[in-house]
């Protein structure tokens, strides 16, 4: 679907990535643009699938970029991992200028590759993409006892994080005296 | 042990399911589900090798650390009974869910001297008397427990009912026997758009009715076993809610001067008492003063004789044809105005019904 290109880190050198072209190609040349995440991995999406993303569709607005401008400046999302922009980006190809169906079933089973995609999705304000990821998390947890929500999701009782609370709390303590008596050591 | 998660993820079957296998199977402390889930679906996309270090991989998220915003669309997709089973996993998730209304279409109850059931909408819940205990079960669920149905009844519908924000739009409550320990079931004030009260003696309906806040109230459905006492009567009367309810029924054994007490009704139906004569052309004067009136229905016993019909049509001084008799209609201008109550006097063999409609 996608390829790649090698951004400015040591990432492994690569083609840009270009959006699937419908047979039926429009008069006007479509603008492409390109967006790097964690890994610096540069995916080359054109501007109608980016359309989906209310952030980057923003930020194109205000820059106009050319052609030329847009490949020297990706836009840069320190903040998602390369893998989780990847599946963005793929899911904006495959939806670019199509109505979104009513369900996904494409999303990621694992809890934390969903959970990296609905922060990434929310942080891109895809809304659509969005619903769909938020869906699936709460599919996750229907028809579970809250024991078994626990134990899935690795949530404490509030028994547990008081406990825990109160050890932190101890430990932190337990410190600041120890870095009281060295101090005091050190000033004799 | 990986051995095992492998020929699970190969199996493709329900990845819980898969779990509760591994740790009957292995041991319930050997893996945690979310490192069970990690490697479950890297055998699962065919990735079978068993060498790879997680140590360097970063913590993982989880739903804790949601943005509050992202719960909110989260729970959304949720229904009530989910959202209800949420907020008891812990606090954090309490509050996300008890910042927002949690309405119920219906909820039913109905409790015995040897079992409580109920329905929060779709969903239906129970608990019954055992030896030992009892069994509660839930749409999931059966549970066999050492604690009396009631307690191991009241240790779910106590915390659910005291949620805030918690809305019904129509409870049903039925207590077939003497169960005090359910009068403090519903917090006060606790927001009900609908009730219908059903219980052996009327005595038992005065705390959850009390309970219900007025004038969200509007609809008042009350029904006792045991025949209602002029106490409980007058009692009910008084009370806010249904001074301030829009629709009522009620099987009270209606004399006239309850029925002053009933002017503020859009509608009612209810029985009017067998126990003394009933003054017809009284009970019409009356509901021809009620101003926001649009109908009624009484039900009129007689001495359950099969012409109930005709005595009521001839107090009312109604036209009456020749022949069977099945309904009586009947006009009535209200002196001094352009309004009518049109009566339907309709026979049911032992007592009559007569429906009332005010026309404006």
């Amino acid at each position: 679907m996608s390829s790649t290109e090698q951004g400015t880190s040591s990432a492994a050198p690569a083609e840009p990535t270009t959006a699937p072209e419908s047979a039926a190609a429009p008069e006007v040349p479509e603008s492409f643009y390109y967006v790097h995440g964690k890994d610096k991995v540069v995916h080359k999406v054109s501007a109608g699938a980016l359309q989906h993303s209310a952030l980057i569709h923003g930020m194109i607005s205000n820059l106009g970029y050319t052609e030329e401008q847009a490949k020297a400046n990706p836009f840069p999302f320190e903040n998602i991992d390369g893998d989780i922009l990847q599946m963005v980006v793929d899911w904006c190809n495959q939806h670019k200028g199509k109505p979104t169906p009513p369900e996904d079933t494409n999303l990621p089973k694992q809890k934390e590759k969903l959970f990296d995609l609905v922060l990434a999705v929310n942080y891109l304000e895809i809304k659509e993409l969005l619903t769909y990821c938020c869906k699936q998390v709460a599919m996750m947890v229907k028809g579970k006892s809250p024991e078994e929500i626990r134990e899935i999701w690795m949530i404490p009782t509030d028994a547990e994080d008081e406990a825990a609370e109160k050890e932190a709390k101890k430990r932190a303590g337990k410190e600041a005296a120890g870095e009281t008596a060295a101090a005091a050591g050190d000033a004799k | 042990m990986k051995t095992v998660i492998l020929y699970e993820a190969l199996q493709k079957k329900p990845i819980f399911g898969s779990y509760r296998r591994f740790c009957k199977l292995v041991g319930n402390d050997t893996i945690d589900y979310p490192d069970f889930e990690f490697w479950y679906y890297r055998f699962y996309r065919g990735k079978t090798g068993f060498d790879y270090d997680r140590n360097a991989d970063p913590v993982p998220k989880t739903l804790m650390d949601m943005p509050v915003s992202l719960m909110f669309k989260i729970t959304d997709n949720l229904d009530t009974v989910e959202k209800t089973k949420l907020r008891t996993v812990n606090k954090s998730l309490k509050d996300v869910v008890d910042s927002h209304a949690l309405g119920f279409q219906k909820i039913n109850i109905i409790g015995s001297d040897d079992y409580l059931n109920w329905e929060l909408n779709d969903k239906k819940f129970s608990c019954y008397k055992k030896e030992n205990g009892c069994v509660f079960s839930t749409p999931t669920k059966r549970i066999k427990s050492y604690k009396g149905f009631i307690k191991k009844s009241l240790e779910y519908l106590t915390p659910l009912f005291k949620t805030p924000k918690i809305q019904v739009n129509h409870l049903s409550l039925t207590v077939l026997d003497q169960m005090p320990a359910l009068d403090d079931l519903l917090p006060a004030p606790f927001h009900v758009k609908s009730v219908k009260l059903y219980a052996f003696n009327m005595n038992q309906v005065f705390p959850f009715l009390s309970a219900l806040n007025p004038g969200e109230l509007e609809s008042i459905n009350l029904e006792a076993i045991e025949a209602l006492s002029r106490d409980q009567i007058s009692r009910i009367l008084e009370t806010e809610q249904f001074k301030q309810a829009k629709h009522v029924q009620w099987k009270i054994g209606l004399n006239e001067n309850d029925l002053l007490k009933f002017s503020h009704l859009e509608s009612f139906k209810c029985d009017l008492t067998y126990l003394e004569p009933v003054d017809f052309q009284r009970v019409r004067e009356i509901i021809s003063t009620f101003e926001v009136l649009e109908s009624c229905e009484l039900i009129f016993y007689g001495d359950f004789d099969r012409f109930c019909i005709r005595i009521v049509a001839r107090a009312l001084e109604a036209e009456i044809p020749f022949g069977p008799l099945k309904t009586i209609k009947h006009l009535y201008q209200i002196p001094e105005s352009n309004e009518y109550l049109e009566f339907e006097i309709v026979d049911d063999e032992y007592y009559c019904t007569m429906k009332i409609r005010k026309i404006r």
